[in-house]
């Protein structure tokens, strides 16, 4: 599989597209001459030119500092959102699958009733009534998208059990929770890979969405969400607030459905 | 039959307990209390704060105060909202008709477009057309709705003046004839509608394109093709009707997910439906109003399910025997 992906023509653009924004992003002090957060009233509002390349916002910070620092929050909250709704779908979904009986059936209600909520409106509510910091926004996203993955490696599972390695095991007088973790989660864990690809997509998404209502990360620290708040109040003054970060959300969602779906394609 | 129905008429009634008893808990669990709303003063005086408490009766125990709740969400009664005193059920009332108008008008545009884009797209796999329409996919995909606005927003509102861009009517809405009114709305909608189609659009197109190459390869379709049946009529009878099958049961899904875009949408178009309520209510920290869109959403999403299953048994014959 692993082969084969690296020769996949989706794959290699979608890696193109995530890497130089990772290695900028990582190594964000190296590629600024500005500080971030940095406020310089009498610079606020510049077009792009040599000095600041993506020009500065209404309080004079320069745009290209706060895209590569708002890179590092939508990566990461991309990333760990992602790990703790994988983590969490995964375990639930195949102790669900493995005990089967009334366990099965009291998690994919949990499910369901979770699912009959736009996930949108729980993780408001969430984010509102907590103080909200990076590492709260990636629990909240995390805790609310956990169902897809339970969904998908339940399925799996169901159909695993069955089969002769687990019936082996089983025989073989494993402790149960060794089989689920050592036997049935890695051969069931496929599908959950391009979900997982695919929800990171999802998650840099939401967070943007959450910090431009105002209640994601918050100023002074920049996410590509929150210098949007700013684009809207600056609407028609400066196009270079608007332009920049909403096209490297793009971008970057847009290199990992690639990968996902490449990921997909290589099952 | 009676039987499956006396099932499903369960399942309904557990999954909307536990709707409530999500909502309740997300509400409980959270750190502060509302009592801290009303005092407006992190210093003030410990018995004002249980004074308060004990008139919402947020003394009881956790379990007490639920039933107290769940109760009088059967009679549809949601309390008051904690920032400016009127009934929940009677703010919601006013903006569910706004919401829902404008989720059905971005339903029917996603099921009218994606379903002969996926189609056309399917059926010549691999065209210059299905390479066209899987880029538009992928950016449909990728573009953050917010951002989408806002670049409308930018060059069609303020740039060409051609679309207001907040509200719903216009200052002198009540002074028009009715022509004027309707021609009024449609111009506030382009922009709102436009944007929350966008995305779905492309997940639906997608959708449908693969469901065609799938039907395509059916025996079904060979057979047809092969006793001379034209294209045509192949196309608009045979495989058009595989894909909007799974279409509406998709649309019936995708409540929640329209729900949750209308709070974008409506914040930056401030259009007065259910998603800017459920913002303001969030930002205000006003509980009731909270809880109360919390399971209205919920409850919403069911009915969108079940209308879902039966518009589906409703076109599949097979369903439709075998129940009977």
């Amino acid at each position: 599989m692993a082969r084969r992906i690296v020769k996949n023509k989706l794959f290699l653009t979608g890696m193109a597209i995530i890497l130089p924004i990772a290695f900028l992003s990582i190594f964000a002090p190296l590629f600024c001459r500005y500080n971030p957060t940095d406020i310089n009233i009498e610079n606020a509002l510049l077009a792009p030119s040599w000095q600041h390349p993506l020009g500065t916002d209404s309080l004079g910070r320069d745009l290209w500092a706060r895209m590569l620092y708002g890179g590092r929050v939508s990566l990461s909250v991309g990333f760990v959102a992602v790990g703790i709704s994988v983590i969490i779908g995964v375990l639930l979904g195949a102790v669900a699958g493995f005990y089967g009986g009334w366990v099965d059936e009291a998690i994919m209600r949990f499910v369901d009733m979770m699912l009959c909520f736009p996930s949108f409106f729980l993780i408001l509510t969430l984010a509102a009534l907590s103080k909200p910091s990076i590492y709260i926004i990636m629990f909240i996203i995390g805790i609310t998208n956990w169902m897809g993955p339970a969904r998908l490696i339940r399925a799996e599972v169901l159909s695993l059990k069955e089969q002769n390695f687990i019936l082996a095991a089983r025989s073989l007088g494993l402790p149960e929770h060794r089989i689920i973790i050592r036997h049935l989660i890695p051969n069931a864990i496929g599908p959950v890979l391009v979900n997982a690809t695919l929800g990171i997509a999802a998650a840099i998404l939401v967070e943007s969405s959450l910090s431009f209502l105002g209640l994601g990360v918050q100023p002074p620290m920049p996410s590509w969400g929150n210098i949007l708040t700013d684009a809207k109040s600056t609407l028609g003054v400066g196009w270079w607030i608007t332009l920049f970060p909403g096209l490297a959300i793009f971008i970057t969602v847009l290199g990992f459905n690639l990968i996902g779906e490449a990921v997909r394609d290589s099952l | 039959m009676g039987k499956y129905i006396l099932k499903r008429m369960i399942n309904l009634a557990v999954l909307f307990v536990g709707i409530t008893a999500i909502s309740f808990a997300v509400i409980k669990l959270a750190p502060g209390s509302p009592a801290g709303i009303y005092s407006f003063n992190a210093k003030v005086k410990t018995d004002v704060s249980k004074r308060i408490e004990k008139l919402y009766g947020l003394d009881k125990p956790l379990w007490q105060q639920y039933w107290i709740w769940f109760k009088n969400i059967l009679k549809l009664d949601f309390g008051t909202s904690l920032t400016d005193g009127r009934k929940v059920i009677d703010e919601i009332k006013e903006r569910i008709p706004i919401t829902l108008g404008i989720n059905l008008i971005v339903m029917f545009i996603i099921f009218s477009v994606s379903i002969p884009l996926g189609l056309w797209a399917g059926y010549k796999q691999g065209g210059l057309f299905d390479k066209f329409t899987t880029i538009l996919v992928f950016a449909g995909f990728a573009v953050p709705s917010f951002w989408l606005a806002l670049l409308l927003m930018q060059y069609f509102g303020v740039d060409l003046g051609w679309f207001p861009i907040s509200g719903l009517v216009s200052v002198d809405f009540d002074y028009f004839t009715l022509p004027q009114k309707i021609f009024d709305v449609a111009k506030h909608l382009v922009l709102p509608v436009f944007v929350a189609s966008f995305g779905s659009l492309a997940g639906l197109s997608r959708y449908s394109r693969s469901k065609t190459i799938e039907i395509t390869r059916a025996n079904y379709i060979r057979a047809a093709l092969s006793k001379g049946l034209p294209v045509r009529i192949i196309v608009y009878r045979h495989i058009l009707k595989g894909v909007m099958l799974p279409v509406i049961t998709i649309l019936g899904l995708s409540v929640p997910g329209l729900l949750g875009g209308s709070v974008v949408f409506e914040t930056i178009f401030s259009i007065p439906g259910m998603g800017l309520l459920f913002y303001q209510a969030v930002m205000m920290r006003d509980y009731t109003l909270i809880m109360g869109l919390l399971v209205i959403s919920a409850v919403l999403t069911l009915i969108g399910n079940m209308l879902a299953d039966l518009a589906y048994a409703w076109a599949d014959p097979r369903i439709r025997y075998r129940r009977n």
